[in-house]
């Protein structure tokens, strides 16, 4: 019992210590504008990626929709807060697009788990997320094709800080639990799982349903940021730049999508000044790391403060 | 009286072919049975009806546990699992990417329940839980001598020991009703008559009725108390391992003669 309250100690006194260095390094300048632009980015994509690696890495479940939902949460927020341009305004979009894409995730978790799997749910998933754009292009209210300038900035990098930090305990402790333990059963052997009682449709349901509320958070964070959101941002390019960082970081390891976001985002950032031959570089950086490590940068390891203590417990008696 | 599984003239049917064909059987309360039979005789088929993996053609498959019918004809193989019929499989369907303690773990799922909330915000609850079903997977872990394979991964332990985890996680359900198809297949004669005395002990320690499907005549005749032979999807024969032993409709089918 004592030692749980450690740990969980341990890792908040993290949390707390890198919102303070990234402060002083903001104050003392040595994160300017540009760098801070960065951090959130890659904070959004790690929400993101790492709600996306729920369903694909822990659940087995291919899904190429995790754009839809991440719209879902930015019109959500952008539509209440251009009528409600307060901290409390940004809450409550928030709030109703995690709802919503709750709402939908499980309408088309229900209509494609039950009858399919693999490529076939992914190109099912893609077909969804499709819809939604599509339903976003030409209702009037989300602007069209056009989409929505002049959102108001009602979040800033400790907003994302706060809210990648709390989606990621949520999306960890869910993983390290009975429920984690259950839909990787799914994973491993759905015949198996429901000889044990195991009810494949609904955990691999709540998987997905809680990748697609994730998802809709770092939409909001999106759009509040960024002030400008369009359809064509959230079309199956960004579904599969989410997918990238998922299966570079390691199918089924959440430390891995960390990692990849990262690596990705420093990389991203660090090439701007090479013009077009970035997206070359990008690409061929992509195919090296799968080439040398099929698996992923961390493969399915996880980083663990428990692990890590009893490693340096062990050198110190020897 | 009624018995405690009743499996009455049952039917299932792949495209033309009849795999098993008006099969009527029954378990009663803390009885070992096996069920024997040639390759392709329709056992497996039998076991995943039963189980509710696959559905029958026809006929009715009855539950009667402390005094209450269920009828399982048309449940799901989730229903029935949680209705306390468990199983393990031919060809081993461990979860081989987890550890033998989360293997067993996953058994327990619906038994233990856990809030969303105090869950992802790690409340005490959630220790104790956790704390519970850990003792309760290491005290079965300790019955199969499996305590030190505890953070092992299903798919590194040897054949042998797999099949035993199969046995653990299946019994982690709590079952009334355990089938095992095949338990010693692909064992060594030490290992298989380490498994009869298992299979012993947990009927008699787990109080449960115990299913099996067995190639192997030496665990067959040590086990059973009764056994049925199933042939081309039919029962050719039941009765007490003596009797089957002195069937010659059974020495045809299954057993063959001595001399040959």
């Amino acid at each position: 019992m004592k030692s749980n309250w450690k740990y969980i100690l341990s890792w908040l006194l993290l949390m707390v210590g890198g919102f303070y260095l990234i402060n002083a390094l903001i104050m003392v300048g040595v994160i300017d504008d540009f760098i801070e632009n960065m951090l959130v980015t890659i904070g959004i994509n790690i929400i993101l990626a790492t709600g996306l690696n729920l369903i694909i890495g822990f659940s087995g479940q291919f899904s190429l929709g995790h754009a839809g939902f991440m719209a879902i949460g930015a019109y959500a927020t952008a539509i209440i807060t251009q009528r409600m341009s307060s901290e409390a305004g940004f809450l409550v979009s928030m709030f109703v697009g995690v709802l919503l894409a709750i709402i939908i995730a499980a309408i088309i978790g229900t209509a494609t788990f039950i009858r399919l799997k693999g490529d076939y749910l992914a190109i099912a998933t893609l077909g969804a997320a499709e819809i939604i754009r599509n339903v976003i292009n030409n209702l009037k209210i989300t602007g069209g094709a056009a989409g929505l300038y002049n959102i108001p900035q009602l979040c800033s990098w400790p907003t994302v800080y706060i809210l990648f930090c709390v989606t990621t305990i949520i999306l960890t402790n869910f993983i390290r639990s009975k429920n984690g333990r259950a839909i990787k059963a799914v994973r491993e052997d759905e015949i198996a799982a429901e000889a044990m009682g195991i009810n494949t449709t609904k955990w691999k349901l709540a998987a997905f349903v809680l990748g697609g509320a994730t998802a809709a958070i770092a939409g909001s964070l999106h759009a509040s940021f960024l002030q400008t959101i369009s359809p064509s941002n959230f079309g199956i390019m960004e579904s599969i730049s989410i997918l990238v960082i998922v299966v570079l970081g390691g199918v089924g390891s959440m430390t891995g999508t960390f990692v990849a976001a990262i690596v990705l985002g420093v990389l991203d950032t660090a090439l701007q000044s090479f013009g077009a031959l970035r997206m070359v570089i990008y690409a061929i950086v992509l195919i090296l790391i799968m080439i040398f490590k099929p698996a992923g940068l961390l493969g399915n390891w996880e980083f663990s403060l428990k692990n890590l203590t009893r490693h340096f417990g062990k050198k110190e008696r020897s | 009286m009624p018995h405690l599984l009743d499996v009455d003239h049952v039917v299932r049917k792949f495209g033309g072919l009849t795999a098993v064909n008006d099969v009527s059987l029954h378990l009663d309360k803390h009885e070992l049975v096996a069920l024997i039979g040639p390759n392709g005789a329709g056992k497996t088929t039998l076991f995943n009806l039963l189980t509710g993996m696959v559905q029958v053609t026809s006929g009715k498959i009855n539950l009667q546990v402390d005094d209450k019918n269920y009828d399982l004809t048309h449940k799901s193989a989730v229903q029935i699992a949680d209705l306390g019929l468990s199983r393990t499989f031919q060809n081993i369907r461990l979860f081989k990417d987890l550890t033998v303690m989360d293997n067993v773990l996953t058994a327990m799922t619906n038994e233990y329940k856990e809030n969303f909330l105090t869950t992802v915000f790690r409340l005490p609850s959630f220790y104790k839980t956790e704390k519970e079903m850990r003792a309760a997977a290491q005290k079965l872990l300790a019955i199969f001598d499996l305590t030190e394979n505890e953070q092992t991964l299903a798919k590194n332990l040897p054949y042998g020991t797999q099949r035993r985890l199969e046995v653990v996680r299946a019994l982690a359900t709590h079952p009334q009703i355990l089938f095992l198809d095949e338990p010693a297949a692909g064992m060594n004669p030490e290992e298989t008559a380490d498994l009869t005395n298992l299979i012993k002990y947990i009927q008699k320690e787990f109080q449960i009725t115990v299913l099996l499907i067995e190639h192997d005549m030496s665990l067959v005749m040590n086990l059973a108390e009764r056994i049925y032979v199933l042939d081309q999807g039919e029962i050719l024969a039941t009765g007490s391992p003596e009797e089957i032993k002195a069937n010659p409709k059974v020495i045809e089918a299954y057993l063959g003669e001595g001399d040959d």
